[in-house]
Protein backbone atom coordinates (compact mmCIF):
# COMPACT_ATOMS: atom_id res chain seq x y z
CA UNK A 1 0.00 0.00 0.00
CA UNK A 2 1.65 3.60 -1.10
CA UNK A 3 1.88 6.09 1.48
CA UNK A 4 -0.91 8.16 -0.09
CA UNK A 5 -3.44 5.59 0.45
CA UNK A 6 -1.80 5.23 3.87
CA UNK A 7 -2.48 8.77 4.29
CA UNK A 8 -6.26 8.57 2.91
CA UNK A 9 -7.39 5.84 5.25
CA UNK A 10 -5.95 7.47 7.88
CA UNK A 11 -7.69 11.03 6.96
CA UNK A 12 -11.33 8.34 6.43
CA UNK A 13 -11.23 6.54 9.95
CA UNK A 14 -10.39 10.21 11.20
CA UNK A 15 -13.63 11.70 9.32
CA UNK A 16 -15.88 8.70 10.56
CA UNK A 17 -14.79 8.62 14.13
CA UNK A 18 -15.70 12.06 14.82
CA UNK A 19 -19.02 11.93 12.47
CA UNK A 20 -19.77 9.27 15.19
CA UNK A 21 -19.04 11.53 18.07
CA UNK A 22 -20.94 14.17 16.88
CA UNK A 23 -23.79 12.68 15.80
CA UNK A 24 -24.24 10.70 19.84
CA UNK A 25 -26.25 13.74 20.86
CA UNK A 26 -28.89 12.98 18.17
CA UNK A 27 -29.34 9.54 19.07
CA UNK A 28 -33.14 9.08 19.68
CA UNK A 29 -34.55 6.45 22.32
CA UNK A 30 -36.81 4.16 20.51
CA UNK A 31 -38.16 2.11 23.03
CA UNK A 32 -38.78 1.89 26.98
CA UNK A 33 -40.05 0.11 29.66
CA UNK A 34 -41.97 1.70 32.81
CA UNK A 35 -43.11 0.95 36.07
CA UNK A 36 -46.37 2.61 37.38
CA UNK A 37 -46.93 2.94 40.78
CA UNK A 38 -50.25 4.63 42.44
CA UNK A 39 -50.48 6.53 45.76
CA UNK A 40 -52.81 8.39 47.53
CA UNK A 41 -55.33 10.50 45.47
CA UNK A 42 -54.65 14.24 46.57
CA UNK A 43 -57.36 17.06 46.20
CA UNK A 44 -56.22 20.51 45.60
CA UNK A 45 -57.09 23.59 43.36
CA UNK A 46 -60.92 22.11 42.49
CA UNK A 47 -58.41 18.92 40.65
CA UNK A 48 -57.88 15.72 42.18
CA UNK A 49 -54.37 14.14 41.59
CA UNK A 50 -54.05 10.31 41.42
CA UNK A 51 -50.88 10.78 42.96
CA UNK A 52 -49.37 8.18 40.13
CA UNK A 53 -45.43 7.86 39.27
CA UNK A 54 -44.92 6.31 35.69
CA UNK A 55 -40.66 6.10 36.15
CA UNK A 56 -38.12 4.90 33.44
CA UNK A 57 -36.85 1.65 34.12
CA UNK A 58 -34.80 1.02 30.97
CA UNK A 59 -34.62 2.17 27.15
CA UNK A 60 -32.96 1.07 23.88
CA UNK A 61 -30.80 4.00 21.49
CA UNK A 62 -28.51 3.28 19.24
CA UNK A 63 -29.51 -0.70 19.28
CA UNK A 64 -28.61 -0.86 22.67
CA UNK A 65 -30.42 -1.33 25.80
CA UNK A 66 -29.97 1.37 29.30
CA UNK A 67 -30.57 0.69 32.79
CA UNK A 68 -30.52 3.22 35.67
CA UNK A 69 -27.83 3.30 38.15
CA UNK A 70 -28.39 6.43 40.03
CA UNK A 71 -30.46 9.21 40.42
CA UNK A 72 -29.44 13.26 42.29
CA UNK A 73 -29.85 14.25 45.40
CA UNK A 74 -30.58 18.00 45.06
CA UNK A 75 -31.96 20.15 42.33
CA UNK A 76 -31.24 24.10 41.50
CA UNK A 77 -33.53 26.50 39.65
CA UNK A 78 -31.40 29.39 38.72
CA UNK A 79 -33.48 32.40 37.74
CA UNK A 80 -32.66 35.42 36.08
CA UNK A 81 -32.68 38.95 37.71
CA UNK A 82 -35.06 40.59 35.10
CA UNK A 83 -38.72 39.41 34.39
CA UNK A 84 -41.66 37.32 36.06
CA UNK A 85 -40.65 34.16 38.24
CA UNK A 86 -42.69 32.06 37.45
CA UNK A 87 -43.59 27.99 37.17
CA UNK A 88 -45.43 25.93 34.87
CA UNK A 89 -46.17 22.15 35.20
CA UNK A 90 -47.87 19.98 32.69
CA UNK A 91 -49.59 17.12 33.54
CA UNK A 92 -51.12 13.97 31.59
CA UNK A 93 -54.49 13.73 32.57
CA UNK A 94 -57.65 11.64 32.63
CA UNK A 95 -59.95 13.50 30.14
CA UNK A 96 -59.45 16.90 28.91
CA UNK A 97 -59.57 19.47 32.09
CA UNK A 98 -59.94 16.44 33.80
CA UNK A 99 -57.83 14.02 36.69
CA UNK A 100 -54.04 14.92 37.15
CA UNK A 101 -52.56 11.01 36.39
CA UNK A 102 -49.25 12.98 38.63
CA UNK A 103 -48.80 14.13 42.12
CA UNK A 104 -49.66 17.39 43.63
CA UNK A 105 -46.88 19.33 43.90
CA UNK A 106 -45.74 22.14 45.69
CA UNK A 107 -42.81 23.24 44.37
CA UNK A 108 -41.50 23.60 41.47
CA UNK A 109 -38.42 21.55 42.24
CA UNK A 110 -40.29 18.05 42.61
CA UNK A 111 -41.70 18.59 39.00
CA UNK A 112 -38.18 18.82 37.82
CA UNK A 113 -35.97 16.32 39.95
CA UNK A 114 -37.75 12.98 39.89
CA UNK A 115 -38.98 9.83 37.36
CA UNK A 116 -42.35 10.13 36.09
CA UNK A 117 -43.21 10.52 32.17
CA UNK A 118 -46.97 12.49 33.43
CA UNK A 119 -45.69 15.30 34.15
CA UNK A 120 -43.23 17.95 33.59
CA UNK A 121 -41.95 21.14 33.04
CA UNK A 122 -43.98 24.41 30.38
CA UNK A 123 -41.36 26.62 28.29
CA UNK A 124 -38.37 26.24 31.19
CA UNK A 125 -36.11 28.56 29.75
CA UNK A 126 -38.31 30.84 28.33
CA UNK A 127 -37.62 34.82 29.42
CA UNK A 128 -40.47 36.87 27.55
CA UNK A 129 -43.69 35.75 26.33
CA UNK A 130 -46.94 34.95 28.43
CA UNK A 131 -44.68 31.70 29.50
CA UNK A 132 -41.88 32.96 30.15
CA UNK A 133 -40.28 31.65 33.64
CA UNK A 134 -37.16 33.69 33.88
CA UNK A 135 -35.13 30.08 34.50
CA UNK A 136 -31.78 30.53 33.06
CA UNK A 137 -30.49 27.00 34.39
CA UNK A 138 -31.34 23.71 36.27
CA UNK A 139 -29.17 22.24 38.09
CA UNK A 140 -29.32 18.21 39.00
CA UNK A 141 -26.23 17.35 41.85
CA UNK A 142 -25.14 14.13 43.20
CA UNK A 143 -23.89 14.82 46.60
CA UNK A 144 -20.45 13.52 46.78
CA UNK A 145 -20.57 12.79 43.15
CA UNK A 146 -20.04 9.49 41.24
CA UNK A 147 -18.07 7.83 39.12
CA UNK A 148 -19.55 8.10 35.25
CA UNK A 149 -18.49 4.16 33.99
CA UNK A 150 -17.89 3.14 30.46
CA UNK A 151 -21.74 3.13 29.43
CA UNK A 152 -22.73 5.91 31.04
CA UNK A 153 -25.73 7.65 29.61
CA UNK A 154 -28.06 10.42 30.50
CA UNK A 155 -31.50 10.57 28.69
CA UNK A 156 -33.26 13.77 28.05
CA UNK A 157 -37.19 13.38 27.48
CA UNK A 158 -38.97 16.53 25.99
CA UNK A 159 -42.82 16.92 25.44
CA UNK A 160 -44.39 17.39 21.84
CA UNK B 1 -46.38 9.87 16.89
CA UNK B 2 -43.10 10.34 15.87
CA UNK B 3 -43.45 14.80 16.78
CA UNK B 4 -40.46 17.54 16.31
CA UNK B 5 -38.60 18.73 19.40
CA UNK B 6 -36.28 21.83 19.73
CA UNK B 7 -33.24 21.88 20.86
CA UNK B 8 -31.25 22.46 23.97
CA UNK B 9 -28.46 22.22 25.90
CA UNK B 10 -26.65 20.28 28.93
CA UNK B 11 -23.15 20.04 30.70
CA UNK B 12 -21.59 17.51 32.76
CA UNK B 13 -20.73 19.45 36.12
CA UNK B 14 -16.91 18.20 37.42
CA UNK B 15 -17.26 20.21 40.74
CA UNK B 16 -19.22 21.92 43.19
CA UNK B 17 -18.68 23.70 46.33
CA UNK B 18 -20.03 22.58 49.87
CA UNK B 19 -23.16 23.58 49.05
CA UNK B 20 -23.62 21.73 46.13
CA UNK B 21 -23.29 24.87 43.74
CA UNK B 22 -21.49 23.74 40.21
CA UNK B 23 -17.91 25.51 39.87
CA UNK B 24 -16.93 23.42 37.11
CA UNK B 25 -18.54 22.18 34.11
CA UNK B 26 -17.47 19.87 31.08
CA UNK B 27 -17.63 20.96 27.33
CA UNK B 28 -21.11 22.36 26.63
CA UNK B 29 -23.12 19.69 24.67
CA UNK B 30 -26.31 20.67 22.18
CA UNK B 31 -29.12 19.03 20.29
CA UNK B 32 -30.93 20.17 16.73
CA UNK B 33 -33.99 20.04 17.41
CA UNK B 34 -35.02 16.51 16.54
CA UNK B 35 -37.55 14.28 15.93
CA UNK B 36 -38.40 10.83 18.28
CA UNK B 37 -41.03 8.58 18.66
CA UNK B 38 -43.28 8.97 22.11
CA UNK B 39 -41.97 6.39 24.78
CA UNK B 40 -45.43 7.16 26.77
CA UNK B 41 -48.50 8.55 25.01
CA UNK B 42 -51.16 10.91 26.55
CA UNK B 43 -54.61 11.17 25.80
CA UNK B 44 -55.09 14.98 26.98
CA UNK B 45 -52.85 16.89 29.38
CA UNK B 46 -53.43 20.59 31.17
CA UNK B 47 -51.00 23.09 31.64
CA UNK B 48 -50.77 25.56 34.93
CA UNK B 49 -49.38 28.19 35.52
CA UNK B 50 -48.19 29.55 38.94
CA UNK B 51 -46.67 33.29 39.83
CA UNK B 52 -44.96 32.85 43.06
CA UNK B 53 -41.31 31.95 42.40
CA UNK B 54 -40.88 28.14 42.85
CA UNK B 55 -43.88 27.46 44.95
CA UNK B 56 -46.60 25.69 43.44
CA UNK B 57 -48.91 25.42 46.14
CA UNK B 58 -51.20 28.12 45.21
CA UNK B 59 -54.38 28.16 42.95
CA UNK B 60 -53.07 27.81 39.39
CA UNK B 61 -53.79 29.40 36.11
CA UNK B 62 -54.97 26.84 33.44
CA UNK B 63 -53.07 28.10 30.70
CA UNK B 64 -54.91 25.16 28.59
CA UNK B 65 -56.61 22.29 28.59
CA UNK B 66 -56.24 19.79 25.49
CA UNK B 67 -56.56 16.23 24.08
CA UNK B 68 -53.36 16.74 22.20
CA UNK B 69 -50.88 14.08 22.78
CA UNK B 70 -48.21 15.78 24.44
CA UNK B 71 -46.20 12.38 24.94
CA UNK B 72 -42.16 12.83 25.48
CA UNK B 73 -39.52 11.68 23.42
CA UNK B 74 -36.03 11.62 23.68
CA UNK B 75 -32.14 11.62 22.97
CA UNK B 76 -29.57 10.29 25.20
CA UNK B 77 -25.82 11.87 26.37
CA UNK B 78 -22.92 9.47 26.56
CA UNK B 79 -19.71 10.78 28.14
CA UNK B 80 -18.27 11.21 24.67
CA UNK B 81 -21.05 14.28 24.20
CA UNK B 82 -18.99 16.15 27.17
CA UNK B 83 -15.51 15.38 26.60
CA UNK B 84 -14.97 13.21 29.80
CA UNK B 85 -13.33 10.10 30.00
CA UNK B 86 -14.77 7.43 31.62
CA UNK B 87 -14.09 6.87 35.06
CA UNK B 88 -13.60 10.72 35.98
CA UNK B 89 -15.86 12.23 39.14
CA UNK B 90 -18.60 13.90 38.44
CA UNK B 91 -21.31 15.84 40.36
CA UNK B 92 -24.70 15.64 38.23
CA UNK B 93 -25.58 17.89 35.22
CA UNK B 94 -27.09 21.23 34.45
CA UNK B 95 -29.49 21.73 31.75
CA UNK B 96 -29.60 25.21 29.53
CA UNK B 97 -31.46 26.69 27.29
CA UNK B 98 -30.06 26.34 22.99
CA UNK B 99 -29.28 30.12 23.00
CA UNK B 100 -26.89 29.45 25.92
CA UNK B 101 -23.02 29.69 25.36
CA UNK B 102 -19.66 29.40 26.72
CA UNK B 103 -17.45 31.85 24.35
CA UNK B 104 -14.99 28.47 24.18
CA UNK B 105 -14.52 28.33 28.02
CA UNK B 106 -17.10 25.86 29.74
CA UNK B 107 -16.22 27.89 33.33
CA UNK B 108 -19.13 31.01 31.79
CA UNK B 109 -21.43 28.24 32.39
CA UNK B 110 -21.10 28.60 36.54
CA UNK B 111 -22.51 32.15 36.81
CA UNK B 112 -26.21 32.25 35.49
CA UNK B 113 -26.77 35.72 35.73
CA UNK B 114 -23.96 36.77 33.11
CA UNK B 115 -26.14 37.74 30.38
CA UNK B 116 -23.17 37.65 27.81
CA UNK B 117 -23.35 33.55 27.67
CA UNK B 118 -26.89 33.55 29.42
CA UNK B 119 -29.25 35.79 27.07
CA UNK B 120 -31.96 36.99 29.03
CA UNK B 121 -34.87 37.49 25.87
CA UNK B 122 -34.84 33.41 25.89
CA UNK B 123 -38.15 32.94 23.67
CA UNK B 124 -40.71 30.86 24.85
CA UNK B 125 -42.64 30.21 21.28
CA UNK B 126 -42.83 27.36 19.62
CA UNK B 127 -40.07 26.44 17.92
CA UNK B 128 -37.46 28.87 19.48
CA UNK B 129 -34.66 28.38 22.53
CA UNK B 130 -37.59 28.51 25.42
CA UNK B 131 -40.57 26.88 23.97
CA UNK B 132 -40.39 22.96 24.92
CA UNK B 133 -41.55 21.11 27.57
CA UNK B 134 -39.35 18.92 29.55
CA UNK B 135 -40.30 15.60 31.52
CA UNK B 136 -40.65 14.81 34.18
CA UNK B 137 -37.59 12.00 34.50
CA UNK B 138 -34.80 14.49 35.00
CA UNK B 139 -31.54 13.63 37.42
CA UNK B 140 -31.55 9.84 36.72
CA UNK B 141 -28.46 8.25 35.43
CA UNK B 142 -28.72 4.95 33.48
CA UNK B 143 -25.85 2.61 31.75
CA UNK B 144 -25.79 0.32 28.82
CA UNK B 145 -26.26 -2.91 29.98
CA UNK B 146 -23.58 -4.50 28.29
CA UNK B 147 -20.88 -2.65 30.20
CA UNK B 148 -22.83 -3.93 33.66
CA UNK B 149 -22.94 -7.63 32.89
CA UNK B 150 -21.97 -9.39 36.02
CA UNK B 151 -20.78 -13.14 35.74
CA UNK B 152 -22.95 -16.06 36.50
CA UNK B 153 -21.69 -17.99 39.33
CA UNK B 154 -20.46 -20.97 36.78
CA UNK B 155 -18.17 -18.35 35.61
CA UNK B 156 -16.90 -18.42 39.26
CA UNK B 157 -16.94 -21.92 39.39
CA UNK B 158 -14.90 -22.47 36.01
CA UNK B 159 -12.29 -19.83 36.86
CA UNK B 160 -11.64 -21.21 40.53
CA UNK B 161 -11.52 -24.80 38.87
CA UNK B 162 -9.09 -23.35 35.93
CA UNK B 163 -6.68 -21.81 38.69
CA UNK B 164 -7.12 -25.31 40.41
CA UNK B 165 -5.83 -27.47 37.90
CA UNK B 166 -2.63 -24.76 36.72
CA UNK B 167 -1.58 -24.92 40.18
CA UNK B 168 -1.62 -28.87 40.08
CA UNK B 169 0.18 -28.46 36.83
CA UNK B 170 2.59 -26.09 37.83
CA UNK B 171 3.44 -27.86 40.81
CA UNK B 172 3.64 -31.38 39.02
CA UNK B 173 6.55 -29.57 36.51
CA UNK B 174 8.67 -28.52 39.32
CA UNK B 175 8.64 -31.57 40.69
CA UNK B 176 9.58 -33.02 37.49
CA UNK B 177 12.31 -30.83 36.94
CA UNK B 178 13.75 -31.12 40.47
CA UNK B 179 13.75 -35.32 40.11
Amino acid sequence: MSHRWISIFVIAVALLGNAASGLRAQTTITAATTTLTDGADATANGFTYRNQTLALDTFTAGGETYAVTGQASQVFVRRGSSGVARSHIWYETASNAGDRFGPYITNIEDAILGNNLNLGIHNMFANVGGSSANIERVDLIVSGGMTAAEGFAIPVLISA
Amino acid sequence: MNPQHESFSIALVTSVDGAGNPTGYSDLASTTSFTAPNIHNHDSFSIERYNAGNDTSGTPYTIFNTTFDQGPGGVIFTLDDFNVSAGSTIYGYSLFGFDVSTGGDAANLVDWTNSTYFPGNTDGGEGTAGGFDFSGVNGIFFRDVAFAVIPEPSVYGIGGIAVVVLSLFRRRRRSSLAA
